[in-house]
């Protein structure tokens, strides 16, 4: 087991800047999940720690060892990739064994780690299967345990769980975590998606455009996203983003929003004079952390019912409110109907403010 | 209304499988008269075996009154073809292992290395298939005495132990093949050469199936190049020995029949072995194609 150490790390394919000076520490036995869109710059990060592509600047340290010039084989890391590949001409057995059989290892040595690796993975009855006779979960189990059977380093994943069904995914997330705690393997997973990220890392970075955007805890990222661009991409409903300016009127900081204004307490208003660059702001608040009501009260808002969105145990309410779209989760939409006025409250504890400009959290 | 609309869908149903088993019907007459046209050859040259000289011209016993197996015997005696297999034998087998082996790794290097010069070369390579063999047999005939090759297995064997449309028939394959499954091969400890060896390879065997069997019928049934390069009867092949049936004054067609029977059953049961693969090589070329 080791770190894992990228630092200042750049990749460009032609005039693309594909990652732009990307700094990640991986701690021994933790599971970061590097997440975002299509295209920014994740996976060519996992593959420039695999040694499958040359950084144009920076440095990877795996362990002790500055990797980048050391060709994959040497780097002591595995990698499954997004399409399971294994060996489709090689049963299962041997697709375990090959790795193994590379390093020249002795047969009955082989022999013992991969009947091993095939019972903790519960595919020891298909070991004299080829490729084409498994389901996708069993050939995603099967690429796992061709990686884990090197006992690497370091374990690299490439969005493994995109070509698997919805219901096999979410058993395979909760497996694959399993097995990288009971192994305590250092593990750097690529995915762009959140409910992936948000359940299986141990810290979550997520990227866009080849740079880093936030670096930290599923929580934490959800709680206190570091911009706008991160309020906008984690959470399902993502959190509302509203457009406002902030003024000052007899000594308080007041939020102008469309039809609507709010008084900021002295220590939050302290807070936003301090890191705020200008005077247009964006807030932000996570769509259950605000609620509905029939009338109105203070630091309520008026809105207007648009719609309704059923999810099982939950509703998704969109509301015409503060010059936008605002969505509202809720259990209960009793007494409400499209078309309906609405008052809006919201938890003061929960809402945040970006500058408008940058995008960058202020409070 | 409904019962008119449901009569008239059952009259069209019934026009369709008319129809369709006259298409059929069509289908197997046509594949029925090419099968006849391309198998009559074969069946006539059988016949021709089997007949004593005097009657070969006399229609209409197409099959044979009595069979005289004395043609073989009296074929096999004329010239030593125990040793004219022997020879094509040994030519065949080496020209098809050499041309499998070097096309599958050159095709592997043109599809999958990136280095200087790759598409140059491939062009260059390319290039080559169409010059006709006969404007290189003179300049690789003096290559070949050059090096003191003439009446040699190598004579008959290195200058066919490469070939351009091999090379280009693998690189077509294993250009399609996914980059992914080469990465895993590098992360689990394999060079270049291992690659090839352990995962290109082994699923190369549609294209080995259908350059083997080129490669075969070609080695088995070459007549120019082993006439050219080889003086001593020893070193014949088998092509060369049933020219010999062939006179100034005339062709003793039985025992040149019965020869050429014999020689033509390996690469019947070559083909017949491999007909799998090439078929599959065939269908993936034209999906892919």
């Amino acid at each position: 087991m080791a770190k894992l150490e990228i630092k200042h790390l750049t990749k460009r394919f032609g005039k693309t800047m594909a990652v732009h000076a990307l700094n990640l520490h991986v701690k021994d036995g933790e599971l970061v999940v590097l997440l975002g869109p299509s295209g920014c710059g994740k996976t060519t990060t996992l593959r420039c720690v695999a040694g499958l592509e040359t950084p144009d600047e920076g440095e990877v340290w795996i362990g002790d060892t500055l990797a980048n010039k050391l060709p994959p084989k040497d780097r002591d890391v595995a990698m499954v990739f997004q399409t399971y590949t294994l060996y489709p001409h090689m049963m299962v057995y041997d697709n375990l064994a090959f790795p193994l059989k590379m390093r020249k290892m002795p047969k009955q040595q082989i022999d013992l780690k991969v009947k091993k690796i095939a019972e903790m993975l519960r595919i020891k009855e298909l070991l004299d299967r080829k490729p084409a006779q498994l389901s996708g979960g069993q050939q995603q189990r099967v690429a796992l345990g061709a990686s884990i059977v090197r006992e690497p380093k370091v374990f690299l994943m490439d969005e493994p769980l995109s070509n698997v069904d919805a219901k096999m995914r979410t058993q395979m997330r909760v497996e694959i975590k399993k097995l990288q705690q009971d192994l305590n393997i250092t593990t750097l997973y690529v995915t762009h998606d959140q409910v992936e990220a948000m359940t299986m890392g141990d810290r979550v970075a997520l990227m866009d455009g080849g740079v880093l955007h936030q670096y930290s805890t599923p929580s934490e990222i959800y709680s206190n996203p570091a911009n706008t661009f991160v309020a906008s991409f984690i959470g399902s409903p993502p959190m509302n983003l509203v457009n406002c300016s902030v003024i000052e009127r007899e000594g308080l900081l007041i939020l102008e929003f469309q039809n609507w204004s709010f008084t900021l307490e002295k220590n939050l208003a302290e807070m936003v004079c301090e890191n705020a660059k200008g005077s247009e702001l964006v807030v932000g608040i996570r769509p259950e952390d605000l609620k509905l009501h029939s009338h109105q009260e203070r630091n309520r808002f008026k809105g207007k019912i648009y719609g309704f969105e059923f999810l099982g145990r939950e509703f998704i309410v969109n509301v015409e409110a503060v010059g936008t779209i605002l969505k509202v989760v809720t259990q209960d939409v009793s007494g409400f109907k499209v078309g309906d006025t609405a008052w809006v409250s919201f938890r003061t504890d929960k809402f945040r403010i970006f500058d408008k400009k940058s995008g960058v959290l202020v409070l | 209304m409904a019962d008119t609309i449901f009569s008239q869908r059952t009259t069209w149903n019934r026009i369709k499988m008319v129809v369709g088993t006259i298409r059929r019907i069509w289908a197997h007459i046509l594949l029925l008269t090419i099968g006849f046209i391309v198998l009559m050859p074969f069946f006539w040259m059988i016949t021709i075996s089997l007949k004593p000289p005097a009657l070969i011209y006399v229609p209409p016993h197409l099959i044979p009154i009595h069979f005289e197996w004395q043609n073989y015997v009296k074929a096999l005696e004329a010239a030593p073809f125990a040793r004219y297999y022997l020879n094509t034998s040994i030519a065949a087998l080496c020209i098809v292992t050499g041309q499998l082996l070097f096309s599958s790794l050159a095709g592997y290097a043109f599809a999958r290395l990136h280095f200087p010069g790759r598409n140059i070369l491939f062009l260059i390579l390319l290039s080559t298939l169409m010059v006709p063999f006969y404007i290189t047999l003179i300049p690789s005939y003096l290559i070949v005495r050059i090096l003191g090759m003439v009446n040699t297995y190598p004579g008959l064997i290195v200058p066919f132990l490469v070939s351009a449309f091999g090379i280009f028939l693998f690189r077509q394959y294993y250009i399609e093949f996914p980059k992914d499954l080469e990465e895993k091969a590098l992360m689990d400890g394999c060079s270049r050469l291992q690659i090839w060896r352990h995962v290109f390879l082994p699923l190369s065997k549609p294209p080995l199936a259908a350059l083997g069997i080129f490669a075969f019928l070609f080695a088995w049934n070459s007549f120019l190049w082993p006439l050219v390069v080889t003086t001593d009867p020893d070193m014949w092949t088998i092509q060369i020995g049933l020219a010999m049936f062939s006179g100034r004054y005339g062709t003793e067609w039985t025992s040149l029949m019965a020869g050429t029977t014999v020689s033509v059953i390996p690469a019947i049961v070559a083909f017949i072995i491999l007909q799998k693969y090439y078929i599959r090589h065939l269908a993936l070329s034209a999906r892919l194609g």
